[in-house]
């Protein structure tokens, strides 16, 4: 699952220098950088740009300074690119059987009811085999929490 | 879950309005203000508040050239 970070960037700060990295690379259009905990805004001319999400690189419009007290912080929030796999998923069309079902995240459609053993679900179409119930719970209209084994 | 993330709210930045929109509905308490880049507290004179759906509103109006900027998690 894709998770925020919040990092000092590695970069080096000598009021020449405007490109910084963070620890892992990020999914594009997450980043937020801070200058000295001041929060820029990527659009304006002090702005950034994700110059290589893939590295975890950033690109400073302005260079950070150094100043006879202290040398800039350049701070970068980000979400990684760990798959979402537990992120909610709509699932239009399922086709295949449930087995041992723990944990599916998904959507079910127009599901009037669930019990025993079912051959044909409007919007799943397949079978669930030997199940005499649904172990999850139904949350938010129709999400259903649990794990699909395989899809055949 | 939906991630967390920043945008720049729509709404006039004149003095006057003090209602803005995220793009998206966000989750209740997640919404966080940042106002020419300084982060501003929620209940304070300058905070804000969460009016449900995409809706903000400041409890002062931002000022001709200030900049807002909105970190809140999505509601999928």
């Amino acid at each position: 699952m894709a998770l925020p970070h919040f990092e000092v960037a590695s970069g080096t700060i000598d009021g020449v220098n405007v490109i910084f990295n963070v620890s892992m690379p990020y999914k594009p259009g997450t980043t937020a950088v801070f200058l000295n905990g001041l929060l820029l805004r990527e659009d304006y001319p002090d702005g950034w740009l994700e110059s290589d999400p893939v590295t975890g690189e950033v690109t400073l419009k302005e260079p950070p300074r150094v100043t006879k007290i202290t040398p800039d912080v350049v701070q970068v929030f980000f979400i990684d690119t760990s798959p979402d796999v537990l992120d909610a998923v709509i699932v239009e069309r399922l086709v295949g059987y449930l087995r041992g079902v723990d944990v599916l995240d998904g959507r079910l459609l127009e599901v009037v009811e669930l019990r025993g053993a079912v051959d044909v679900v409007d919007g799943l179409d397949g079978c669930l085999l030997d199940e005499f119930s649904i172990h999850g719970e139904l949350e938010a209209e129709g999400v259903l929490h649990g794990r699909l084994e395989a899809v055949c | 879950m939906s991630q967390p993330t920043f945008d720049i709210p729509t709404g006039a930045v004149n003095g006057v309005n003090r209602i803005f929109y995220v793009p998206v509905d966000y989750k209740s308490g997640s919404v966080q203000v940042w106002v020419n880049g300084l982060l501003h507290v929620r209940h304070g004179q300058n905070g804000w508040s969460e009016m449900g759906g995409r809706k903000i509103q400041m409890h002062e109006a931002p000022k001709s050239g200030d900049y807002l900027t909105v970190y809140y998690i999505p509601i999928v």
